[in-house]
């Protein structure tokens, strides 16, 4: 994935976490200047929590059907 | 009346129909979002998750700032070299505007880092020897908050000390001379 790319997928996953405002813009300010190692690592955090998140409400709506 | 009006009179109420109508889907998204994870024991999974991550950001954050500090703070990182003993402002190619850049900067970035991530930044400066033994001798304070920063090491005294070191090195209240002086006597 080129780095252009990179960026606009983590300021995607950005606006999906429940992290704190100040937080997500911290990182935004930092994107343009962070090495692609970097800015890969957070991009799959991102996309993990993403995930386990989805999971959880998946799980729990499966569940409330079910009740 | 033109045609122009003519058209916006015509969707003006479609408009405020699709606008309804997607308001509606919103909220009726969110609301069943909301319904899900708001049940007791989901919310406090859903926190755990958001915990984790949130530690993980924290560890990530640290090997970024390492990396901003060695790319982009060449001087103010000489500061947090705790293993050895680096004294700053002893080259003499060192210039004094680098230097006023670099705290200004530091000073500036600490304002957009939220509060569980400014120890990162904060503790290498607070825990070096350098920078403290600088504080100490600086006018005005300085002693006092040195030993207030040796004994907390709260993050909100070491900005203070950054920003009053920037202020001093660049109305020229302090001068490389000084320090260098403080480091021989």
């Amino acid at each position: 994935m080129d780095r252009k790319e990179l960026i606009k997928q983590v300021i995607t996953y950005l606006r999906l976490s429940n992290m704190e405002e100040k937080e997500s813009s911290m990182w935004t300010f930092l994107l343009p200047n962070m090495e692609d190692a970097h800015l890969e690592k957070l991009l799959n955090l991102l996309k993990e929590e993403a995930g386990a998140k989805t999971d959880l409400f998946l799980e729990a709506y499966e569940k409330r059907l079910n009740d | 009346m033109g045609p122009l009006d003519k058209l916006q009179e015509f969707s003006a109420p479609l408009l405020k129909k699709f606008e309804d109508i997607e308001k509606s889907a919103q909220d009726k998204r969110q609301g069943l979002f909301s319904e899900v994870m708001g049940n007791k024991e989901t919310a406090a999974k859903s926190k755990d998750i958001e915990g984790k991550y949130k530690e993980k950001r924290h560890s990530l954050f640290g090997e970024v700032f390492e990396s901003f500090l060695a790319r982009y703070f060449p001087n103010v990182s000489k500061f947090m070299d705790i293993g050895t003993s680096v004294v700053p402002f002893m080259n003499k190619d060192d210039e004094i505007f680098a230097w006023q850049n670099e705290f200004e900067t530091i000073t500036a970035f600490t304002l957009l880092i939220p509060d569980f991530l400014l120890r990162t930044v904060t503790d290498p400066i607070a825990n070096s020897e350098t920078f403290l033994t600088v504080l100490s001798h600086w006018p005005l304070k300085g002693e006092e908050f040195a030993n207030k920063i040796r004994s907390d090491k709260n993050p909100d005294d070491v900005i203070n000390a950054l920003r009053l070191m920037h202020q001093d090195l660049a109305t020229s209240k302090v001068s490389f001379t000084d320090i260098k002086s403080w480091f021989s006597k």
